[in-house]
């Protein structure tokens, strides 16, 4: 077992840190930093929403996010649990969305799955994965399912209006024509942030 | 350590594998890509680290 801790203090802070680094010597790179932690955040916590729901209804027993905090020795924990959530999960994946070029719908929603496979795989084989996260049954599939196809789906869309924005901006209506719809083109995040 | 490699590296492949690598940012380079792509899926792969 990697303890949460050891390798959030030996692994990500020097992450964090070299990513810093990169952020101060590139503008553009900064700017899709920031422009990803927004939406990651915001994808988050519509995701949250559904999440919710399924508390509320009694069909998950807690809340698994306090966990993470206390994995991390931080208190509270469910202050901790859920900047991890919403900066490192939902923020950190947006950023990696971002920096491989994807944009639109359909690219947020197969991304979201994708991100929601690995969860599967970790709760379904990991020793602990169910005790430190939750149960997998067909009732938090589907919340599971369910939240990272919102997630992708906002990813995506919020993506896709920023780089068009971003683009009518930039570039004369004929120029921008070429590019297509949103999630089209796999070009479209060099333009923006050139 | 190796959990660590082994959950995060499959995702990056994968990733790549779905759509071609992107032109750099601003000249930075593919590397730059890459590593704000390892860095983004870090704090998921560590959770799952954690689990195994």
């Amino acid at each position: 077992m990697a303890a949460l801790r050891e390798t959030a203090t030996h692994l990500l802070a020097p992450v964090m840190t070299i990513t810093l680094l990169v952020m101060l010597r590139n503008r553009a790179v900064r700017r899709m930093i920031v422009v990803a932690l927004g939406i990651g955040i915001v994808a988050t916590a519509l995701y949250d929403v559904f999440r919710f729901g399924f508390l509320a209804l009694g069909l998950m027993p807690d809340d698994p996010i306090p966990h993470i905090g206390q994995a991390l020795d931080l208190h509270p924990a469910w202050v901790f649990g859920y900047v991890w959530r919403y900066v490192g999960n939902g923020g950190g994946l947006a950023i990696a969305f971002m920096a491989l070029g994807f944009s639109g719908v359909r690219a947020g929603i197969l991304y979201g799955l994708f991100v929601c496979s690995g969860l599967v795989v970790t709760l379904a084989f990991s020793p602990l994965g169910q005790a430190m996260l939750f149960e997998l049954n067909l009732t938090t599939a589907v919340m599971a399912i369910g939240g990272h196809a919102i997630y992708g789906l906002v990813l995506g869309s919020l993506t896709g209006r920023v780089v068009s924005r971003t683009l009518s901006t930039y570039l004369p209506a004929d120029d921008l024509a070429a590019f297509g719809s949103p999630g089209s083109e796999p070009t479209h995040i060099e333009v923006c942030l050139t | 350590m190796a959990n660590v490699a082994g959950l995060t590296f499959p995702q990056l492949t994968a990733g790549f594998a779905v759509r071609r690598a992107p032109r750099s940012i601003e000249g930075s380079g593919v590397m730059t890509r890459l590593w704000l792509t390892a860095g983004g899926v870090l704090p998921v792969s560590l959770i799952s680290a954690a689990a195994f």
